[in-house]
């Protein structure tokens, strides 16, 4: 009977091949991987030809669900390749640690024993059991309040703990442990059976320095978790024993491996596994991608660049070579230009970089280093557009489809249930009244549902946001099903699955979608992902340089901080966000308003119609203040097209923050002779557009206007006259009705100003035409509108008449 | 016009006249030291072999205890990726906004591989072909007629012959036609002379270090052709605000000293404050990460935050009270910030507004800068 331990690194290649090349050797009749007992249940699918990695293991708590652990693994991970062998030669195999249903009930009792009021939050996207262990960190110095010294040294194990390889890499002089790891074992190509041998020793020497590994008599309670888990190995390993198994194959991570060569006492393992508190834990397999394994997973450490993992695994005989033609041709595919020569001395730059730094063949990083200097000139953009592709990979994993349910598919069965929101295939309406709780649940349900993008249900449209009711169109697609399994390791719940995978998606987004992002977060109801998204958006904001974009935003900013107000939820950071853009906008306003277009000043009048109703809106007088001095020099500023300085004036008008002097004053600059007549008319469309009240009240106005009509050429008049038209025509007919009465009050003016008079009207031969001119003018439906009004207001009917 | 090349000893004798001494005078004895101590495998002709050459750079203590003082400060992979290029026959191309040490790392790497760093061709937009090649002495050729004695040697064509570095400081500068000649040098190390039937081979050691400036992409942008036979190097800004301190207070002391300002040696909290509105600017965030910020059309290296630091140490001694204020570095620092009257105007103020003016004990800078703005 013997037992062969193989310490290796966690998604290492290298050692998924030795490890690989030492099982067929020694071909075991028992395989035993570092994992959770409890994902035996399923370890069956591994080998089912459906199953794709990268996927992980999913485990949680039955009763709840947000204590949870993933154990991604990748085709190249060594405990997958173990899997796999076991698998394919029928050989038993089995997981061992401490089980998650004792480690979940530990940390929970821990947390009811420090009373934190907030559950153990899985902020950190999907590396649980990092967060499980971060909670741990945080609490020890917390707890325990060590001495000074004391607690230098637990700084300093806690950071060989938690990266044993990087500590063996600086005392061998590397910038990192990894790049040690990689050179020492990853990159060596020869099949090397001493290596295991060579590992387990040097981590016995490490950990007998760091104190050995026998019951810890220290209270802290990392040490003790750790004896829990390698005294479950231990036990686990002891139970295969006594069961009579010949070749015991053991895999586990390095640092484990001295630990079960040399067992402590068995009474240690039984004192330390005594009378463990329970939970009941379920398991299923999720899909995987190679950018989450990146980022940090169940398994301590993240990989780095798991798609340069995979081609090693691959096992090319020019490895550095082949990886160099596989970036040229993805260079080549963004529309670089990389030719074979480049290749040729990217390599023998590698290869000279490893001379200078004494490694036998180039890591990434060396041929990272090489490829920007020699392929991309120095530039480092490049490499990170082929990074994600590349590097990182782009590999999504698939798991078979009849596993157990995720706990989001739970969580989604059992709100459906609750909220009584049956599935069904044909599309209904419902009305929800965001009054009433279940009505304001099923809306958050809905909500969330939707950001992550499976949309059962659509919001109606027509309806404003401020009213307490809202219209649902609810349709069931069966892809629903699979989506929501492809959802199911952004979070345990709907609600944390909605916030990271928003935190996602905001991420690469621009700030209009941010905002969207944050208003539907704050329907949905995600506390978490709100906060990190208003960083976002102050982020997205101040980058922006674009002075449209922060307009565009303010008045959604401002619906959103209203809107927050209205169901009763604080949101001190939107407004945070908008006392930065605000002012920021103003600022930049009278530049970004300068040298447009009459198309451009057409969108920039309704930006800053907007952005000025946000700020009435919100109502806080500092940032309108602002806004209004911005408009202010926007009035007297030379560059700016007119159409918008009559904009700005009528804004400020309408806010009362012109005095009617000034407010002459500008329009009687802006009708001045000297002014191109099509500049005084935009000025006259931005200045009355929308409504006419302000004609009907002021006579200054009325007699600037009228002197200024009075005085066009009459080709000129002709020219115009569409545009003017254009400005009347979003009076509203009662503005028109009035502006007409008061040409009839008025007309006799008109008459000495010597511009009708000229003109001898043949009234009976008019009265003919003027029910086809009103047509024209589309105030036809006004019949009680005199022959006089539509003199009044077109001028047209004059030539007409003639 | 072939540049001529000053005779190292000619000045020997009166060092500390000189204004400024060449790399390889001024660290002669760390060269010496570093020679004596290198075992390892030299190139053909270098001075010191690559290792040797990466501790003269970086600094380091020899095996005899001898400290070898750094020269660059910063990314220490970047210069093994230069020293590498070197050794495997490829020209260096370093790149950089002004003000990031090319040159001097340039001068620093030849003066450490061939032990002499006067090789060089300043190039202007006024740089010929002769003067990357070889020119005429044309007393001489008229007399006697082409010759090898009439021939003017550029300092790129010794450096072939005589196996060293050849240094091309602002090679964007050059016209883009005249840049090509060097395509041949590079990719076939060698020197046609048609008017005397004649070609230059160039000795192992040769080899080309040019510099450029990459604000300048697309003056007289490298054909394709040319910039394929170099390997690029970006030399960065430094990427810490206590590194990029350390340099702008020790450069703008030693040039203060050099210039005999009557001020006294910076305030350490002035320069602190530059540096971090040079870097909060160019870096497009404030130094907590908490605010992100536009970024002015200007570089900002440390090399404009030390003649910001020196104008302001000179306005204090000439017309303040001699002790560095805000008001002394305001002006220089506006001027640096602000290029371009429209745009960077606009950068400067909202920087102001919402950056300095909330920051606890920078109200005076905020109001000098407010003056002059």
């Amino acid at each position: 009977m013997s037992i062969s331990f193989f310490g290796i690194r966690h998604h290492g290649p290298g050692s998924a091949r030795s490890v690989l090349r030492a099982l067929e050797k020694l071909d075991p009749d028992l395989v035993m991987i570092e994992g959770p007992p409890e994902g035996e249940v399923v370890i069956n699918s591994v080998i089912n030809p459906e199953m794709k990695a990268p996927v992980a293991l999913l485990a949680y708590d039955k009763n709840n669900a947000q204590y949870a652990a993933f154990y991604p693994f990748a085709e190249f991970s060594p405990e997958w390749q173990a899997l796999k062998y076991a698998l394919r030669r029928q050989k038993q195999v089995r997981f061992m640690d401490l089980a998650l249903s004792h480690k979940f009930a530990l940390v929970q009792a821990k947390q009811k024993q420090s009373e934190t009021e907030e559950p153990l939050s899985l902020q950190k996207d999907y590396s649980n059991k990092d967060s499980i262990t971060k909670v741990d960190e945080d609490k020890l110095e917390l707890d325990f309040g060590l001495s000074p010294h004391k607690q230098l040294q637990a700084q300093w194990k806690a950071a060989i703990l938690k990266d044993p390889l990087a500590y063996f890499g600086q005392l061998a002089g590397f910038y990192d442990g990894e790049a040690w790891w990689e050179r020492q074992v990853e990159l060596l190509q020869a099949d090397d059976q001493s290596l295991f041998k060579a590992i387990a020793e040097m981590m016995t020497e490490l950990r007998e320095a760091l104190g050995g590994w026998s019951y810890p008599d220290s209270d802290i309670v990392e040490d003790l978790q750790e004896f829990r888990r390698e005294a479950s190995m231990r036990k686990l390993i002891r139970k295969a024993q006594k069961e009579g198994h010949e070749r015991i194959a053991v895999i586990c991570g390095a640092w484990h491996v001295p630990a079960l060569m040399f067992p402590p006492k068995v009474k240690e393992d039984s004192k330390a596994l005594k009378s463990l508190p329970k939970v009941k834990v379920k398991v299923t397999w999720v899909p995987w991608t190679y950018r989450r394994m990146s980022v940090g997973s169940g398994y301590s450490a993240g990989v780095e660049s798991p798609g340069f993992y995979e081609h090693l695994w691959e096992g090319h005989q020019n490895q550095a070579s082949f990886w160099l033609s596989k970036v040229a041709q993805a260079l080549r595919s963004e529309g670089y230009d990389v030719s074979s020569a480049h290749i040729i001395e990217t390599l023998r730059l590698a290869e000279a970089l490893c001379a200078l730094r004494d490694l036998p063949s180039p890591r990434l990083t060396e041929l990272n280093e090489a490829i920007r200097t020699v392929m991309l000139f120095g530039d480092e953009l490049p490499l990170e557009l082929i990074q994600k592709k590349l590097m990182i990979g782009q590999r999504l994993g698939q798991v078979p489809s009849d596993l157990p349910e995720t706990p989001l598919q739970s969580d989604v069965r059992i709100l459906q249930k609750k909220l009584r929101l049956a599935p069904k295939a044909e599309s209904e309406e419902k009305i929800i009244d965001l009054r009433k709780t279940i009505d304001l649940d099923r809306s958050q349900f809905l909500h969330r549902l939707n950001l992550l993008d499976i949309t059962w249900g659509e919001l109606g449209h027509a309806r404003s946001e401020g009213t307490f009711k809202e219209a649902w169109i609810l349709e069931w697609k069966p892809e629903f099903s699979l989506d929501i399994i492809d959802r199911s390791p952004w979070g345990q719940t709907i609600q944390e699955a909605s916030t990271n995978y928003a935190l996602h998606q905001a991420r690469e987004a621009d700030l209009k979608r941010v905002i969207e992002l944050s208003h539907q977060s704050l329907v949905a109801n995600l506390p978490k992902a709100i906060p990190v998204l208003m960083t976002q958006l102050a982020d997205q904001a101040a980058l922006s340089s674009d002075i449209a974009e922060m307009l565009e935003a303010l008045p959604a900013l401002a619906q959103l901080l209203r809107y927050s107000d209205v169901r009763g939820r604080k949101a001190t950071a939107v407004s945070k966000v908008l006392r930065t853009l605000a002012p920021r906008a103003s600022v930049g306003l009278v530049h970004a308003c300068s040298a447009l277009n009459n198309d451009a000043s057409e969108q920039m009048v309704q930006l800053l119609e907007g952005a000025t109703q946000a700020l009435l809106l919100i109502d806080e007088s500092d940032l309108s203040e602002l806004w209004f001095v911005a408009l202010h020099k926007m009035i007297k500023h030379e560059r700016i097209h007119f159409k918008l300085k009559g904009k700005a004036c009528r804004l400020l008008v309408d806010a009362q923050e012109l005095e009617e002097p000034e407010m002459i004053q500008a329009m009687s600059l802006a009708l001045s002779r000297a002014i191109p007549p099509e500049d005084s008319a935009a000025w006259l469309e931005g200045f009355l557009s929308g409504s006419g009240q302000v004609l009907v009240y002021d006579d200054q106005l009325w007699a600037l206007i009228d002197h200024w009509v009075c005085g066009l050429s009459s080709d000129v008049f002709m020219e115009l006259l569409p545009l003017i038209r254009r400005t009347f025509s979003s009076f509203t007919a009662h503005e028109l009705r009035q502006l007409g009465e008061r040409v009839k009050t008025v007309t006799p003016n008109l008459k000495t100003s010597g511009l009708i008079e000229e003109i001898k009207l043949n009234h009976e031969h008019a009265k003919l035409v003027l029910p086809i001119i009103s047509r024209f003018l589309a105030i036809a439906s006004n019949r009680q509108e005199t022959k006089a009004e539509v003199v009044a207001n077109t001028g047209l009917s004059q030539d007409q008449v003639k | 016009m072939p540049s001529s090349r000053s005779k190292k000893t000619d000045n020997s004798g009166n060092l500390d006249q000189i204004l400024r001494a060449h790399a390889e005078q001024e660290f002669a004895e760390e060269l010496d030291a570093l020679k004596t101590d290198d075992d390892k495998q030299r190139p053909p002709n270098w001075a010191l072999s690559p290792w040797a050459v990466r501790t003269y750079l970086l600094g380091g203590t020899l095996a005899n205890g001898f400290v070898v003082s750094p020269k660059y400060i910063g990314n220490e992979r970047l210069i093994e990726i230069a020293i590498a290029t070197l050794a495997t026959d490829r020209a260096l191309l370093l790149y950089g906004v002004p003000g990031t040490a090319k040159s001097w790392v340039s001068e620093h790497l030849s003066a450490a591989i061939s032990g002499d760093s006067s090789l060089l061709i300043q190039g202007t937009a006024g740089t010929s072909e002769e003067s990357i090649r070889y020119g005429w002495n044309y007393a001489e050729l008229l007399a006697k007629g082409p010759s090898t004695s009439a021939l003017v040697h550029s300092p790129l064509m010794k450096a072939m012959e005589q196996g060293q570095m050849a240094r091309i400081e602002e090679l964007t500068r050059i016209p883009a036609d005249v840049q090509d000649t060097l395509i041949t040098i590079l990719s076939e190390k060698m020197l046609p002379i048609p008017e005397l039937g004649q070609e230059l081979q160039a000795k192992r050691g040769f080899n080309v270090i040019a510099t450029a400036n990459n604000r300048d992409k697309g003056v007289n942008e490298l054909s394709s052709a040319l910039k394929r036979r170099f390997n690029s190097v970006i030399l960065p800004v430094p990427s810490s605000l206590e590194e990029e301190v350390s340099i702008v207070e020790s450069r703008a002391a030693k040039l203060g000293r050099a210039l005999d300002l009557p001020a006294e040696k910076p305030a350490l909290e002035e320069v602190r404050r530059v540096v971090t509105i040079f870097r909060e600017l160019r870096e497009g965030q404030t130094a907590d990460g908490k605010t992100k910020l536009k970024s002015p059309s200007g570089t900002l290296s440390p090399a404009e935050a030390i003649s910001v630091i020196n104008s302001g140490l000179s306005l204090a001694g000439h017309f303040g009270d001699g002790v560095l204020s805000a008001y002394d570095v305001a002006s220089g620092l506006v001027g640096a910030v602000v290029k371009d009257p429209v745009q960077d105007q606009v950068v400067m103020r909202e920087y102001l507004e919402t950056v300095i003016k909330e920051r606890e004990g920078w109200l005076d800078i905020y109001r000098a800068c407010k003056e002059v703005l």
